[in-house]
């Protein structure tokens, strides 16, 4: 008995110190977000925090940006979701057999998601250049898509584009080798099966893979949809929410008026209400989820 | 025969795709690289040149001595190891009590880690700022980011390692506990050793989080002498012209690192993404 009390102890000296500084670092500021919300905050400890209830929350619905940043937010995520999820299934179905340099091939492919964020941004606002740019050398020099250079960054019309682009690009190695860390535990036998019995490639991808790979693929959908909630260096970097404010998304949002501007109770009432959205679209698609798997 | 035949053709085309596709990926890469070698004169030249010429290792001089990448470099891997021992520490400790030992509320605990998973990292920023804020020895101190950094993310680490240190057999530890090791020595000698490819995983996962982390550093290390790389880079971005010569020398010196232990223990990277996912 002594010894079975002992053993409780030394598990609790095991996580204690991981816990505590959870609770500390993580816990206690979600709590204190939503208490910072509702006050006029004030960083400087000598002056004094006033309580004024929901009135953040109704000024920023009555902010047009507030009403830019979702927009984007969503466009951004209903874009580079789909488009991360496509490519990756597609180069997962293609790498996954026997073959020479699936190694080298899955090294190259997941080059991208190692880089930091800073970087391939950096990057991809020099391709994306108005002048002298590759991307506008490819269009109009190379393929004669174009007839004139884009400055793609500066006109609101086409700044998401790089955005996008850059979003997906960076994405598809990850989406990669979670499909096909899905596709490799597909039991093999049931493709020897269906081959025996004379499908042919096309209905052994939607009758047998597809439809085994439904965990593997919402999984993707909630991870990517809740990283797309998160998009804020890509367009810190290439735009800083410009041109005129038309490439803002929640975090941008939030990090100016938290950051630029000091209103730290407003921007909290941001990320308050982007917790919000953030937290219903996981526990639906979980949801969804849980439905699904019946299979 | 036919079949055969048919079989290579279509085994050549998807191997042309990949290539294709892998060109996209890496291309970006190689730019970013030339550039970096490029005299001034030579950043937009129409058409572009694909191997810089005259070639030049000046930028990356420029860089490292003028603007001062030498320091940040040093910061960045000042921060980053102390870190990431105490983040991998804090994750497997955390995971293992987990595993092996009962204690009151467990389960609960565990589902309050893992409830905050989804917890967008931006939301936590104001409020982790106005605290480190209030207490003056915090601000701009480097071991205030080693400590951040040693403590993020330990709910998702214990969620990774938890499902592995169970899977362990628990037999070497039983024997280990007659022939008297303590529970510190057991961890030490018998669970860590066992646990190192998962523990790899996580070493690697802790690394880029630390090494690439610009958003909270930039608030927190106001003083230039205490910058870290990304910090470095983005100052370098913003001043009133780009050179984007020199800039990519700078990215390419705080890349390079990542490139190497990316290579080295590409096993690492593959695996801490495939169980990562195949778990949750």
């Amino acid at each position: 008995m002594t010894r079975e009390k002992r053993r409780k102890s030394v598990g609790l000296l095991f996580v204690l110190p991981g816990l505590i500084t959870y609770f500390a670092w993580t816990l206690y500021p979600i709590i204190k977000s939503f208490i910072m919300s509702l006050y006029e905050w004030n960083i400087n400890p000598n002056i004094s925090n006033k309580f004024i209830g929901l009135e953040n929350y109704i000024e920023l619905f009555q902010d047009p940006k507030f009403y830019v940043a979702p927009k984007n937010t969503i466009f951004y995520t209903l874009i580079t979701v789909p488009g991360q999820m496509i490519f990756g299934f597609l180069v997962a179905l293609l790498l996954n057999r026997k073959m020479k340099g699936q190694t080298l091939f899955r090294l190259l492919y997941y080059l991208p998601v190692v880089t930091s964020w800073v970087i391939v941004s950096i990057l991809f606002q020099y391709l994306f250049a108005a002048r002298g740019g590759l991307v506008n050398f490819l269009l109009k020099d190379m393929f004669h898509i174009i007839q004139k250079d884009i400055a793609w960054l500066s006109n609101p019309k086409t700044a998401m584009i790089p955005i996008y682009t850059l979003g997906i690009w960076k994405g598809i190695g990850w989406s990669m080798l979670i499909f096909l860390a899905g596709l490799q535990g597909i039991p093999k036998q049931l493709y020897e099966a269906a081959s025996l019995d004379g499908a042919n490639s096309w209905q052994t991808t939607t009758k047998i893979t597809l439809p085994l790979m439904v965990p593997t693929i919402m999984f993707e959908l909630v991870m990517l949809t809740i990283g797309g909630f998160n998009v804020f260096l890509s367009v810190y970097v290439m735009t800083g929410g410009g041109p005129m404010g038309s490439t803002e998304v929640l975090s941008s949002y939030m990090f100016k008026e938290a950051f630029d501007y000091f209103h730290f109770g407003y921007g909290s009432a941001i990320s308050v209400i982007f917790f919000i959205i953030v937290f219903t679209i996981a526990q639906i698609q979980r949801k969804l989820l849980a439905k699904r798997s019946f299979y | 025969m036919q079949r055969k035949n048919s079989k290579k053709i279509i085994n050549i085309i998807v191997f042309c795709i990949l290539i294709l596709g892998a060109i996209i990926m890496t291309f970006p890469f190689y730019y970013m690289f030339i550039t970096s070698l490029k005299e001034t004169g030579y950043i937009f030249t129409v058409p572009p040149q694909l191997i810089p010429k005259p070639a030049t290792f000046q930028n990356y001089i420029t860089v490292w001595k003028e603007a001062d990448f030498a320091r940040y470099f040093i910061n960045s891997v000042t921060i980053t190891l102390p870190a990431i021992i105490l983040n991998v520490l804090l994750s497997t400790l955390t995971a293992y009590g987990f595993a092996r030992y009962n204690f009151p509320g467990k389960e609960t605990f565990f589902s309050l880690l893992i409830a905050t998973l989804a917890v967008p990292g931006l939301l936590l920023i104001i409020p982790q700022f106005d605290i480190v804020s209030k207490i003056r020895w915090l601000m701009d101190n480097k071991i205030t980011l080693i400590l951040t950094g040693g403590i993020g993310g330990i709910a998702f680490n214990a969620f990774f390692l938890r499902g592995f240190f169970e899977a362990m057999p628990v037999e070497y530890e039983e024997s280990a506990e007659l022939d008297g090791a303590n529970a510190w020595q057991r961890f030490i000698y018998i669970v860590f050793p066992q646990a190192l490819p998962s523990v790899g995983a996580l070493t690697i996962m802790s690394f880029l989080g630390i090494w690439d982390d610009y958003f909270w550093p930039s608030l927190i290390l106001t003083s230039k002498n205490n910058w870290t790389l990304p910090i470095g880079i983005m100052t370098f971005k913003g001043q009133f012209s780009v050179q984007w010569n020199v800039l990519f020398a700078g990215t390419m010196i705080s890349l390079a690192p990542v490139l190497v232990v990316y290579v080295l223990f590409q096993k690492y990277f593959i695996q801490s993404v495939s169980e990562g996912g195949l778990k949750l």
